[in-house]
């Protein structure tokens, strides 16, 4: 295994900040896959997804030099990810679509699986189980389904503001949970109980 | 909406969700990026991120056959365009000083929206909102482009003020177009002789601006450097671009913001960027926002782009003015600074 490639992310940058342009392509090994499917589940579109994938590559390209190494590198990058994501939306006047992978929501309400989560890690389900109802359905049609603000907000009836609002919600609940869950469970089998996907939301961390 | 974070208060959960999906307004933006300096505060922001990235299984995606080598591609021809791509801010405002000291290639370019045309109702708006305007900008920017031209000799090269038809207006810089478009401005950047010695640089002054019919959007890639925002007030606050808006009704302002936003879809990159890369970030929320003026500015230090931007607090006329500083690889907001009252 070379140098480079044991080295972190972040020394990574540094040193292709500092002039190492093998680091700059050990970077884009490592996340071309990813950054490519942060795209395609925002526009569920392999044209788009790619030429936003390839706008984020060029925004490091360019831009590595404004990572300060505050949050990790895979956040930083999802965030340039997500604007070269909203901007190409824009500028295409296309707004994002529904992964055709993923599953129909019209399918799982009809089925045992209603909110389409079963793919999902356990700890998420279970996470997901525990929001609040409202936040939930907009963050599951968010991202599982695929569904852009505007579609979710015309299908729950509510502003698009507030169909934000309940999936930010939704997503800083979720982290608290799995943090929770965590340190409840730092080995994963201690005895502590898990979340129960079955328990009704209780608005407590 | 979660408060906006403060100084005493780091940004909560939702705030953190709300910065990583981009949803957030220019000053709640910028907020959430200064308390990033906080551990905890960058902390909770990877928890988030890496739920969000698990909820939508962005790992499980298997990308088309040839991605990777087309994207290999494309950032090596990025690369070998704009061979010094990592470069220091002390290199890129040299740059951006020669451009913007040497006379004779100064770049200011004036983007005329064809005021009559809009007072006709030519190419009009569905009045909608700045998110609409946005919207229309990408799909009608190929048949509704504004022509312009640069001359290298004269300070300021103002736009033919016609509006384009569909038959002859440029195609609209597609986002595929945009870099190469700033790889060749970083190359002709870095092909000028060296330039006068580096310093604060005034803005072109306003008499060389003062005839321009508004509204214009008016690109300037002359770098301003401010250390604070009083700095910021004192070199926008009587651009005559803004002053020609203020007090336009909201329904012409409406047409002319979409006008604006089309038009710098078609701009030339500036500093590296494109002119409309962080647009939605400078428009915030407000409707209709018009932007005036796109200029090269480096905040306290950090290298940005300004947008002002004007907008109605009310429903009757354009009565409110803020200059929107932003670092352009990410949209990040540096400062909002209002020009007029709230």
């Amino acid at each position: 295994m070379s140098d480079r490639a044991a080295a972190s992310d972040e020394a990574l940058v540094a040193a292709y900040v500092a002039g190492d342009a093998a680091a700059f392509d050990e970077l884009v090994s490592r996340y071309q896959r990813r950054v490519y499917g942060i795209c395609y589940r925002y526009f569920g579109d392999r044209q788009d997804a790619e030429d936003a994938a390839q706008e984020t590559f060029l925004t490091l390209l360019r831009r590595a030099e404004t990572y300060t190494a505050r949050a990790r590198f895979s956040t930083w990058l999802y965030r340039v990810a997500m604007n070269a994501c909203n901007d190409l939306s824009r500028k295409r006047a296309r707004r994002p679509r529904a992964a055709p992978s993923a599953p129909d929501p019209a399918q799982h309400a009809a089925s045992d699986d209603p909110v389409g989560v079963r793919e999902l890690a356990l700890d998420l389900q279970q996470a997901l189980a525990a929001l609040e109802p409202e936040h939930r359905d907009a963050v599951v049609l968010h991202d599982v389904h695929g569904l852009p603000y505007a579609d979710i907000a015309a299908r729950l009836g509510v502003p698009v503001g507030t169909v934000k609002s309940r999936i930010h919600r939704g997503h800083a609940r979720l982290a608290a949970l799995l943090r929770a869950a965590e340190a409840e469970a730092p080995a994963g089998d201690d005895g502590t109980e898990p979340l129960d996907p079955a328990r009704p939301p209780t608005g407590r961390p | 909406m979660s408060d906006q974070p403060t100084p005493q208060s780091p940004p909560d959960d939702e705030a953190l969700a709300a910065w990583l999906a981009g949803d957030l307004d220019p000053a709640a933006d910028a907020a959430v990026e200064a308390a990033l300096d906080d551990p905890d505060t960058a902390a909770r922001l990877d928890a988030i991120a890496d739920v969000v990235a698990r909820l939508r299984r962005v790992d499980e995606v298997t990308p088309p056959d040839g991605f990777e080598r087309r994207l290999r591609t494309r950032l090596d021809e990025a690369r070998r365009s704009a061979p010094a791509t990592v470069t220091s801010l002390e290199q890129a405002r040299a740059r951006r000083t020669w451009t913007g000291v040497g006379a004779a290639a100064a770049v200011l370019v004036v983007l005329a929206l064809g005021s009559l045309a809009v007072l006709q109702g030519v190419g009009g708006s569905d009045g909608g909102s700045a998110e609409v305007a946005m919207d229309d900008s990408a799909a009608g920017g190929a048949d509704t482009a504004q022509q312009f031209s640069t001359t290298e000799a004269a300070p300021a090269t103002e736009v033919t003020p016609e509006r384009a038809t569909a038959g002859d207006a440029p195609p609209a810089a597609t986002a595929e177009e945009a870099p190469a478009a700033a790889a060749d401005s970083s190359l002709e950047d870095a092909a000028q002789p060296p330039g006068p010695p580096q310093g604060p640089v005034p803005r072109v002054p306003p008499a060389a601006e003062a005839t321009l019919p508004g509204p214009d959007v008016v690109l300037d890639e002359t770098l301003i450097e401010a250390a604070d925002d009083a700095t910021v007030f004192a070199a926008f606050a009587d651009l005559p671009e803004l002053q020609a808006v203020m007090g336009m009704p909201v329904a012409e302002a409406d047409t002319a913001a979409i006008d604006a936003i089309r038009a710098l879809a078609t701009a030339p990159a500036l500093g590296g960027s494109a002119a409309d890369a962080c647009v939605q970030t400078g428009l915030g929320d407000r409707q209709p926002t018009l932007v005036v003026r796109v200029q090269a500015l480096a905040y306290a230090g950090r290298e940005g782009v300004a947008y002002v931007v004007a907008s109605s607090q009310g429903d009757q006329v354009v009565d409110y003015a803020e200059v929107v500083v932003v670092e352009p690889a990410t949209c990040t907001v540096l400062t909002a600074v209002p020009l007029t009252e709230r």
